[in-house]
């Protein structure tokens, strides 16, 4: 048995959340399906067990789990899309990926010399002959990048958009975000304020974004149309009942452990292992 | 086992351990290998290879065998590249590791594992090794690590890398129990001035301002706080709010003895006083940063304050003073081959010759600026000055010329400064009603007026538009200028009729 299969072996409930997965996946109105629950509520085996739909259901797949020390930014999001497809899907896209945002400009002083306004008077002033400031220039900075990363990320969005309203794709790619409260906030904003309002509006429906997170996504009109929401519940005893029957324990048991551990999945998971090792004689260290 | 005797035996249980009991896998874990356990929470992902250079005294197959059980386990989740336990689980056991003898060489071991990976990488994840690294640094000594964290995030901040700074200061805050308070006002600091780069204003405000109001925080941390506050209020455009955060921080830096921030300190205070049309104090403020400045040998900071002064000539149209200043700047940042500083300098060079009306020269500065700018790719300053180019070039009446640069202007703002875009698109439009080529000059004009547009400023919308319609231009689009033309055909047609009607009327 594989370690995905003995993790999922011991999965028990969020039918609800499983089922409000396909109805989102076969919702073209909604883009993300957006999965918010504290520490320990189970998000995690939720997103496994979704992957593990998406295999049997012949769905394509890309997972991004974030840890504190090892994030993933907006690049990671269109790179997952955009190996999942294809390179040759993304001509665009894979070219600025290998190019400056701005690539210098040829600019020819010596050509098309036409002189016109021979006898013109220009003001002294400044503003009219100039505009122009440079107010402070960066002095502490010893080299610059070739771009900003707000000017890179524009590009390669507005690029990568551009691409995918124009490809031929068979079926949309589910994108899972694990661990989604680690993300950086332009991350975030990028994620709900740009990328997939441009999603919707360009009615590119390719790309459906599973987001598990402790903190859902802020309300806002503009993007809720293509939201789906979901708070993670605790498990309730009879789900309880499923899990101590799978882990070969008495399922009485299961009203003491709601009350004990306020039905949190990991508190669940903990007390049954150590309970169960408790009265297979194993003592602890 | 009866349901009540379970019962009964779970009642007990229950009551002998607290809610959240340890990982059942470590708990029942035979000590050596529970000791292992433990060592894997310490990094943020872990493998058998990670957790040997660790605890290297431990034999390698307990580690194996100690990961492979871990890995079986509910609250521990496979990676690309190895484990990571679940958050919950990893906080609790990486806190009993504080008051461990053995907690700092662990991290050193795993700090000097992680410098030899990164010196290996060149890819993305380099920055992800890098953080590892300064991680462990501070749990091997805090002060040396965290003063790795604040190079690296000066670093990082010059290429505009903010996320990985505010990563690399999370991670240092797992440490909080443990770090002395200057090191948390430090690491404070450091989130202040990121909040202040992405413009989050309120959140740079509140943590600034708790390490001013924090009478133990170091004097040199409160000055620099509240140097850094005046740039947020400055920023905001609060300038007296600045001067008055500018001015607390000269004094405290005074009586503190902390000399070295007062040149920055002075200059900011007088670029507060210039905004607020106090030229003269301004000035003086200068002069003091500049004597400063010389005093302590910080040529930067000469650079800076005579660039400051500049722009203040330049300002009131004493441009043979601004060429002055801005000559000298040069000369002390060529010397110290700073490159983009010097494109910067060059171009404000460009600026104040322009205002001298010395073309020859100007033209000249700009393309020295520009010939930097060009080699790095950097967008807005590049645009920037090649729109101080364009001016130049079309004051020399080479307006073929300037149009070209200014196209190339517009483009390089396109995407990200729309109202520059617009304002050279404009240019363009006036220098072909200059040359006569109306047709030419209401294509940029409107072109100007779609940038103005998208950059919200309705002024600039107004005027383009009096001067589009001054050359017989119109922003409505074709179809409603057809529709127009049509209303007024029609219209015309059947006054014509009418009149007919009236002169033929045979009665």
């Amino acid at each position: 048995m594989s370690d995905l299969d003995r993790r999922l072996k011991e999965f028990v409930d969020r039918k609800g959340e499983v089922e409000r997965f396909e109805r989102f996946f076969s919702d073209p109105e909604k883009i993300a399906l957006a999965v918010a629950g504290p520490t320990g509520r189970g998000k995690s085996l939720l997103r496994m067990k979704l992957v593990k739909k998406c295999t049997d259901d012949g769905i394509d797949y890309a997972v991004l789990v974030n840890t504190s020390d090892n994030f993933h930014d907006f690049r990671a999001i269109l790179g997952c899309c955009h190996q999942k497809f294809g390179e040759e899907k993304f001509p665009r896209f894979t070219a600025a990926l290998k190019t400056p945002v701005t690539a210098p400009v040829d600019v020819n002083l010596h050509t098309g010399n036409i002189r016109v306004l021979e006898n013109a008077q220009i003001s002294g002033s400044v503003g009219a002959v100039t505009g122009l400031i440079l107010n402070n220039p960066q002095f502490n900075v010893s080299g610059l990048p070739t771009v900003t990363p707000m000017e890179l990320r524009r590009k390669l969005t507005s690029e990568f958009l551009a691409d995918l309203q124009s490809a031929t794709v068979a079926a949309p790619l589910v994108v899972f975000l694990d661990a989604a409260e680690k993300l950086m906030p332009e991350t975030l904003s990028w994620l709900w304020q740009t990328f997939v309002p441009a999603l919707g509006e360009h009615e590119i429906r390719c790309v459906k974004i599973v987001f598990l997170s402790q903190i859902p996504p802020d309300a806002n009109s503009d993007v809720d149309i293509y939201i789906e929401r979901t708070e993670l519940p605790p498990l309730d005893v009879p789900d309880i009942e499923e899990y101590l029957e799978l882990k070969g324990c008495n399922k009485v048991l299961a009203p003491l452990m709601k009350q004990f551990t306020n039905g949190e999945p990991l508190a669940v998971v903990q007390q049954t292992e150590l309970y169960k090792r408790g009265q297979s004689g194993q003592a602890s260290p | 086992m009866s349901d009540s005797e379970d019962l009964l035996q779970f009642q007990r249980f229950m009551a002998a351990t607290g809610p959240e009991g340890e990982d059942p896998l470590i708990a029942f874990l035979p000590p050596e290998e529970a000791y292992v356990a433990r060592v894997c929470a310490i990094p943020h992902e872990f493998d058998a290879a990670t957790i040997r250079a660790a605890i290297p005294d431990v034999p390698p197959e307990t580690v194996a065998k100690t990961v492979e059980a871990l890995s079986t386990s509910a609250t521990v989740t496979p990676t690309a590249s190895g484990f990571t336990m679940h958050d919950a689980v990893r906080h609790r056991l990486f806190a009993t590791w504080f008051r461990k003898p053995e907690f700092a060489a662990i991290n050193r071991r795993l700090a000097d594992y992680y410098a030899h990976l990164v010196d290996a990488q060149t890819n993305g994840r380099r920055a992800v090794l890098e953080r590892r690294r300064v991680f462990h640094l501070i749990g091997a000594d805090p002060e040396q690590g965290l003063n790795a964290v604040i190079r690296l995030c000066a670093a990082a901040r010059e290429r505009f890398e903010f996320a990985n700074c505010s990563s690399m200061l999370g991670l240092a805050h797992e440490y909080d129990s443990v770090l002395a308070a200057a090191e948390r006002v430090a690491l404070h600091y450091e989130e202040g001035k990121i909040a202040a780069d992405l413009g989050n204003w309120r959140r740079a405000t509140d943590l600034l301002r708790g390490i001013i109001d924090d009478s133990a925080a170091p004097a040199e941390f409160r000055v620099r706080a509240l140097n850094r506050l005046g740039l947020v209020d400055d920023a905001q455009h609060h300038f007296e709010l600045a001067l008055d955060d500018f001015t607390a921080a000269l004094k405290l830096a005074t009586a503190a003895g902390i000399r070295k921030e007062i040149p920055a300190i002075a200059i900011n205070i007088s670029n507060a006083l210039r905004d607020l049309g106090r030229i003269d104090d301004a000035l003086k403020h200068l002069t003091t940063a500049i004597h400063e400045a010389e005093l302590l040998g910080d040529e930067d900071a000469v650079a800076a304050a005579r660039n400051a002064a500049g722009l203040i000539h330049y300002r009131r149209g004493e441009y043979e003073k601004a060429i002055a200043n801005f000559s000298d700047v040069t000369s002390i940042l060529f010397r110290r081959d700073r490159v983009v500083p010097l494109a910067g300098v060059q171009a404000n060079l460009g600026l104040a010759y322009a205002g001298a009306l010395r073309w020859t020269d100007s033209e000249a500065a700009f393309r020295k600026s520009l010939s930097v700018y060009q080699a790095l790719g950097t967008s807005e300053p590049y645009a920037r000055a090649l729109s101080g180019l364009a001016r130049t070039v079309f004051a020399q009446q080479r307006i073929e010329e300037a149009l070209q640069i200014a196209s190339a202007a517009e483009k390089a703002f396109a995407d990200t400064h729309p109202l520059e875009a617009g304002t050279t698109a404009r240019d363009c439009g006036r220098w072909l009603v200059a040359a006569e080529r109306p047709d030419n000059a209401r294509q940029r004009f409107r072109a100007a007026i779609d940038y103005f547009r998208t950059a919200g400023a309705a002024t600039e919308v107004a005027v383009t538009e009096r001067e589009l319609s001054a050359v017989g231009g119109t922003t409505l689009p074709p179809v409603v200028r057809g529709c127009l033309w049509a209303v007024a055909i029609v219209g015309g047609l059947i006054v014509l009729i009418v009149i007919l009607a009236l002169v033929f009327d045979p009665n």
